[in-house]
């Protein structure tokens, strides 16, 4: 072989090397960017729902739609995650689906008031998430004009009419049950038999805007199974059931709002303590007495979230509202 | 040969200068990442400190309410005095809520009163800290009289 | 043969000219990127809720010398001169000033911000006026207006803070 021969094929065999190792090297870096512009992304859309967290104990009865594209949010029982970027809360009050995706997010915001406010409540839900109301009672009727109109519901009468429901390809759909009838010998319909069993879920509503019990299902094939049942106090806690699909962050959002009323007791407690001691008026006094009692009733009753305390609560708030118009009638400072 | 070893020389210190001009733009690069990183960092602490402070504001246990109707930017005496000790024994539940933050209530009018500490933690080697004076009023149910007080609530973040 | 001569010469300049124009790019980026000032979010929350909280704040506090009436019931006898004396010998309009000139020295002259207090149902006869005019400071203003019903119609409650 002649020189300028070898020296070509060696000149290309150099070229080879030497470009192959620039565009590994620009590929890596590029790969990198991407990675970190993704976790750039999803720690963007973990900020603004800290934000909306933050914000919840500031707004009240507030309804809003946010335009995130895949906002890909999971939710659990004190913690947020947005892809694998995770946030650890110690009380979190979010109700939500297990994953909120699709091009935005809904969020809204109520006042628990039992009987006083002790805490916001903080909903979020997907507008590609089906709500099916099937029920035409008083409460089936007040629950679909309270839900917001953004969401994505239907109505039904009976639990036959909706057996002919079609698939308009949410990713998700919750039957929102509040007809007194067994879900368990009922079969889930047709549409949706072939959706993964976690993106359909059913509750089970009976009581009324006071209170009352829950029962949570999942499908399981083409079937429904139970997993379990909850209790709801106000029309608060009843939508927080409605957005949350598994039993389990239902009950730990309310565990998490039993304990804020907890301690919003321990100080209205201390506060009527004060004013029965300081009031000298006798009217005023007994009034703060009995409340002491009922407000005593409720720190019991809310260190511990079930539905016996659930039933109880109710009737105590009522007891201290009628001790709070009392205290109005004899122009005594209010207890709350 | 000499040609062809020249040509490989000016090939190879083609390589190293492109090579080290790309190292210096990746430097370069990178310092600017850190200090948008900084830049970030310093304003996400302030909207911390922001958000703590509104949280104070709306805090159930010292709000003014009549009959579950929130009067706003007042604070209830009563229940501030509540407060100081449901909030002390319950730090921990708190913090979630307040962080690394100190809050004092304190009366401005009709006569000054020393500040009223209702809830302390502070941060060691904290490199922001922000002091936010929130004017409120301080309701006495028992009087029905309002007087003139600041809210302070300093952050301090990481 | 001139050409070749000058080919090294012509390569150089085309560096070089590489060379100035990463640099210029260079200057560029550090000048938006990295001499960027940090964004001020607290100073808006801060200048808008102080205005906001101090007045509002101010009109509802009671006032012990003055049958506990407040500064906003007070404001009204001021404007309508109806002429209320306080246990301290003062008016209505006196009493306010020298109120809210006891708070804002407190708050406002503490915290070391600009300001401007006033009262007015005329905004060419005031009836209060506490602190000077940010235009007059050439300083930009947060402003608060709050409205209170008289018997003539309203009168006005204005705090400026300077930014």
């Amino acid at each position: 072989m002649s020189k300028k021969a070898i020296e070509i094929q060696f000149n290309w065999i150099f070229v080879l090397i030497a470009g192959t190792a620039i565009l590994i090297f620009f590929t890596v870096l590029v790969v990198k960017q991407k990675s970190l512009s993704e976790s750039s992304t999803k720690a963007v859309v973990l900020k603004s729902i800290e934000s909306i967290i933050s914000g919840a104990s500031v707004t009240i009865d507030t309804t809003k739609i946010e335009n995130i594209p895949n906002p890909n949010i999971e939710i659990g029982c004190n913690k947020i995650s947005v892809g694998n970027l995770p946030k650890q809360h110690q009380n979190l009050i979010l109700f939500g689906p297990r994953l909120v995706k699709g091009n935005g997010f809904i969020w809204q915001t109520t006042a628990f008031n039992t009987p006083y406010r002790s805490t916001n409540l903080l909903y979020i839900t997907s507008p590609q998430i089906k709500y099916v109301i099937i029920g035409n009672n008083d409460l089936a009727k007040d629950m679909n004009k309270s839900l917001p109109s953004y969401l994505d519901k239907e109505n039904y009468s009976s639990y036959q009419d909706v057996l002919q429901i079609k698939n308009s390809n949410n990713y998700k759909i919750r039957f929102l049950v509040f007809e007194n009838i067994g879900l368990i010998g009922n079969s889930v319909p047709a549409a949706f038999t072939k959706m993964r069993d976690e993106d359909v879920t059913a509750l089970k509503i009976e009581g009324n805007t006071e209170k009352g019990t829950l029962e949570f299902y999942q499908k399981k094939g083409s079937s429904w199974i139970s997993l379990g049942t909850s209790a709801y106090i106000e029309k608060s806690s009843l939508f927080g059931s409605i957005y949350a699909d598994t039993l389990e962050v239902y009950d730990c959002n309310m565990r998490n709002t039993f304990a804020r009323l907890k301690l919003v007791t321990d100080v209205y407690y201390e506060r009527t303590k004060k004013l029965r001691d300081t009031i000298q008026r006798q009217e005023c006094k007994q009034i703060y007495n009995n409340a002491l009692n009922q407000i005593n009733n409720i720190k019991i009753l809310s260190s511990d979230f079930k539905p016996e305390n659930v039933n109880n609560l109710v009737s105590t708030a009522i007891l201290l509202s009628v001790q709070n118009k009392e205290a109005q009638k004899f122009s005594c400072p209010l207890i709350y | 040969m000499k040609k062809a070893q020249i040509q490989i020389y000016e090939t190879i210190a083609v390589l190293f200068i492109f090579f080290l001009l790309v190292a210096i733009g990746f430097i370069f690069y990178a310092r600017i990442f850190k200090s948008n990183v900084d830049i970030e960092t310093y304003e996400s602490s302030q909207k911390r400190s922001i958000a703590i402070a509104q949280r104070v504001m709306f805090l159930p246990e010292l709000q003014c309410s009549e009959d579950n109707i929130i009067k706003d930017n007042c604070i209830d005496l009563l229940k501030l005095e509540a407060a100081q000790k449901v909030m002390k024994q319950n730090e921990i539940y708190y913090y979630d809520l307040l962080e690394y933050s100190t809050v004092n209530a304190s009366q401005i009018y009709p006569n000054s009163q020393p500040a009223q500490n209702l809830y302390s933690r502070s941060a060691q080697n904290f490199k922001n800290s922000f002091t936010t004076f929130i004017p409120m009023l301080l309701l006495d149910p028992r009087t029905k009289s309002n007087s003139f007080g600041i809210l302070t609530i300093k952050t301090e973040t990481k | 043969m001139i050409f070749k001569k000058t080919r090294g010469q012509t390569e150089v300049l085309g560096l070089a000219i590489v060379v100035v124009i990463l640099l210029l790019a260079a200057i560029f980026v550090v000048r938006f990127v990295v001499l960027k000032n940090p964004a001020d979010y607290r100073k808006d929350f801060i200048s808008s809720e102080i205005a906001s909280s101090t007045i509002s704040t101010f009109l509802k506090t009671t006032a012990k010398e003055c049958s506990q009436l407040t500064m906003t019931e007070l404001l009204q006898d001021c404007a309508q001169g109806n002429g209320l004396i306080c246990n301290n010998g003062q008016d209505s309009c006196r009493f306010v000033n020298s109120t809210a000139g006891t708070i804002f020295e407190k708050t406002l002259n503490k915290w070391k911000l600009n300001y401007q207090f006033l009262a007015y149902v005329d905004v060419n006869s005031l009836l209060i006026k506490i602190g000077k005019s940010c235009k007059e400071q050439n300083l930009g203003q947060e402003s608060k207006i709050f409205p209170i019903p008289i018997a003539t119609g309203s009168m006005f409650v204005r705090l400026d803070i300077c930014q």
